[in-house]
């Protein structure tokens, strides 16, 4: 893996992102006084470096809180696909191996998104590793590797002596994106780092095991449903429809919903499939540890700790994952 | 469809037909799509409808994927959407995504005997496979099709004026019931559970096919499991809560399985393996 390893200063990526700024938005870890966040800023003086992990995840970048995605003109229906240039930098690698999954939920099924997909496509993705851990974060457990993710265009290891990182280009985009603003690019010897986790945190156990054998009641007792671990999940993708007449033409838009509410699942017949809320907390659960898993491949919780540092009521899902590997024994 | 499945083609509303008489609530919309275009459908998938500005449901195919030219949707009104749709006039416009979900087994299906069991708006969702096999090509793929058709009133049946047609094919019966006796009424009158018990059919050449209200799919496949007939061999199509009908928004999954992909057709030892949520 000699090739695509090479040595960028500090000052180099912020001159490629203030020159890739003239015809993209670049979306960059930013503070807005209160939080550090995935912002949209327009001078690179406002990007902070350093470990922290921003506090929502970046997935509204290609999943949009609230989208638009139908017009209805001239008595016809129109799509909106976005033909915006992203660039997203400074992902975590648990936030890129959490987009690998909404990836692959939105178009490796029967059907693609193309709302998403567009996105997906129209962003250059650069990656950042972690050097600490933070209060909740457990993506050890989860399998990610904090110090790398290869899901990603160009990854950058930890800020290294005098202000240097080691590059690498996982893909054209990102090989030809370095080529392009670096010069004279110094390579080094990447001789790659192993990532061996202690213990991996996973569920295995039926669905059937999962409703029956599980006390869901007593074990998210404390819940209060408001739905805050699902908004700042990075691979949550719960969503609905609404119509809105604007003046005469209708539009469609998409808008994050969440399975921890009860309407969400509600019939018009008025019966409802997960009427309590620790069915609803199950759902979420179970999505992450089986489902996906089941229908994609991968366990959609990378361990990055944000519902875990969200939740006000200490709702707790890794401290959940391993009670139910206990009462599953 | 285009390669958006979230992007509807527009039809126009050809004719409307009343169909339940009690209270008016079901209608029949004939929708042709704009330019002719035609959605190819096989028994048992759905579409996504929609008024532009008022929001968007799930509803069955209700007519025979044979003769596409138009599409018909039975619908009940229940709600806001429904109720839009109901004072809608035919020339009127509406929004159309699909076909979704999977499909009757029709290949599986042949060679055998057939027994549609459909209580009220439940009949919508089997008239294509009705009509399917019931087409001069599929005919004789089939064995014998029996029809028990359930509804509360007299008043209350869907496609009424089929029956007798249907009854006229060779090889079909179609059998009628409603819950209370009706002055005039000659046909049969009680649960359909309990016209099951006195029906035959063999049990290892016959397939059966329900949809109706969840208390009629729970005793008349009870019944028909008590008389022999095996899990595999009962087959019925769910309603969940559905917005994307393409597996992604969340709203419909059972388990790992998704209706809106992965069904709304089931048969009974499929549903004995999901969990118990729907
Ligand atoms: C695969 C499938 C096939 C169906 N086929 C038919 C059919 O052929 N004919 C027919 O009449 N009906 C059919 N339905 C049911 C139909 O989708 C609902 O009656 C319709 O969504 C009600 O919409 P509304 O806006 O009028 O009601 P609303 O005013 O939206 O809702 C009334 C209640 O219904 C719930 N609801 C809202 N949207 C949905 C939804 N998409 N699905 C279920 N509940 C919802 C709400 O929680 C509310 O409590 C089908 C449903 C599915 C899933
Ligand atoms: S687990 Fe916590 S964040 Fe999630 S819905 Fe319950 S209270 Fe809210
Ligand atoms: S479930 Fe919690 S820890 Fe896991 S990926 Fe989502 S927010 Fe992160
Ligand atoms: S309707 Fe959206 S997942 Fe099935």
């Amino acid at each position: 893996m000699a090739d695509p390893a090479v040595m960028i200063s500090k000052a180099e990526i912020l001159k490629m992102l203030a020159e890739l700024m003239k015809d993209a938005t670049v979306f960059a870890p930013a503070s807005n006084g209160k939080k550090l966040d995935y912002m949209p800023v327009r001078n690179v003086e406002d990007i902070v470096f350093g470990d922290d992990i921003p506090y929502k995840s970046p997935k509204e970048i290609f999943f949009p809180r609230t989208e638009k995605i139908i017009t209805f003109k001239d008595g016809d229906a129109e799509a909106e696909i976005s033909t915006e240039k992203y660039v997203l930098f400074g992902a975590r690698p648990c936030d890129l191996e959490a987009l690998d999954i909404m990836r692959k939920v939105f178009t490796e099924g029967r059907f693609k998104d193309p709302f998403f997909e567009e996105r997906y496509n129209n962003t250059l993705i650069i990656g950042v590793g972690c050097v600490d851990k933070k209060p909740g974060c457990f993506c050890d457990e989860r399998e990610t590797d904090m110090g790398y993710s290869d899901k990603c265009d160009l990854f950058l290891g930890a800020q290294g002596a005098e202000d240097y990182f080691q590059a690498l280009h996982l893909s054209e985009k990102g090989r030809e994106t370095l080529g392009r603003y670096i010069d004279g690019l110094r390579t080094f010897q990447n001789t790659g780092h192993e990532f061996k986790p202690a213990h991996t945190l996973s569920i295995d156990a039926t669905e059937e095991e999962l409703f029956d054998k599980i006390d869901w009641e007593s074990l998210v007792e404390t819940c209060q449903g408001c739905g805050m671990c699902t908004y700042i999940c990075p691979t949550c993708h719960c969503f609905g429809f609404k119509d809105v007449d604007e003046g005469g033409c209708a539009s469609r838009y998409r808008n994050w919903d969440s399975c921890m509410f009860p309407k969400f699942t509600l019939h018009a017949s008025g019966h409802n499939p997960r009427e309590e809320r620790h069915e609803r907390y199950r759902q979420r659960f179970a999505h992450k540890y089986l489902y996906v898993k089941k229908n994609f491949g991968a366990v959609a919780c990378t361990g990055c700790g944000r519902c875990v540092r969200a939740c006000p009521a200490g709702v707790n899902i890794k401290a959940i994952a391993e009670k139910i590997g206990e009462d599953l024994q | 469809m285009n390669d958006n499945p979230y992007l509807p083609l527009k039809a126009e509303i050809q004719e409307i037909i009343q169909e339940t008489t009690s209270d008016l609530d079901v209608k029949t919309y004939r929708l042709k799509f704009a330019g002719d275009r035609k959605m190819e459908f096989m028994p048992g998938q759905f579409v996504e409808l929609s008024v532009a500005g008022t929001g968007e449901a799930p509803f069955g195919f209700a007519s025979n994927p044979l003769r596409n030219d138009t599409i018909d949707i039975s619908i009940k009104r229940t709600g806001t959407l429904t109720d839009v749709i109901h004072a809608l006039k035919e020339g009127d416009t509406v929004f159309v995504r699909g076909p979704f979900g999977n499909t009757f087994p029709v290949e599986k299906l042949e060679g055998n005997d057939i027994l549609y069991i459909a209580g009220g708006i439940g009949l919508a969702p089997l008239r294509p496979l009705i009509t399917y096999m019931l087409e001069d090509v599929n005919r004789s793929k089939y064995k014998k099709i029996q029809m028990l058709i359930a509804a509360r009133s007299s008043k209350d049946f869907i496609y009424f004026r089929e029956y007798e047609e249907w009854r006229g094919m060779k090889d079909t019966e179609v059998t009628l019931t409603i819950d209370n006796e009706e002055e005039g009424w000659n046909e049969n009158v009680g649960f359909p559970h309990n016209l099951v018990a006195e029906m035959t059919f063999d049990m290892n050449k016959t397939y059966a096919v329900l949809c109706g209200p969840p208390i009629m799919i729970k005793f008349v496949s009870q019944k028909l499991i008590e008389m022999g007939m095996s899990l595999d061999r009962i087959y019925t199509t769910l309603e969940m809560r559905m917005t994307c009908g393409v597996g992604n928004c969340g709203k419909c999954n059972i388990g790992h399985k998704y209706v809106c992909v992965d069904g709304p057709v089931f048969n009974l030892a499929e549903l004995g393996e999901m969990p118990d949520e729907y």
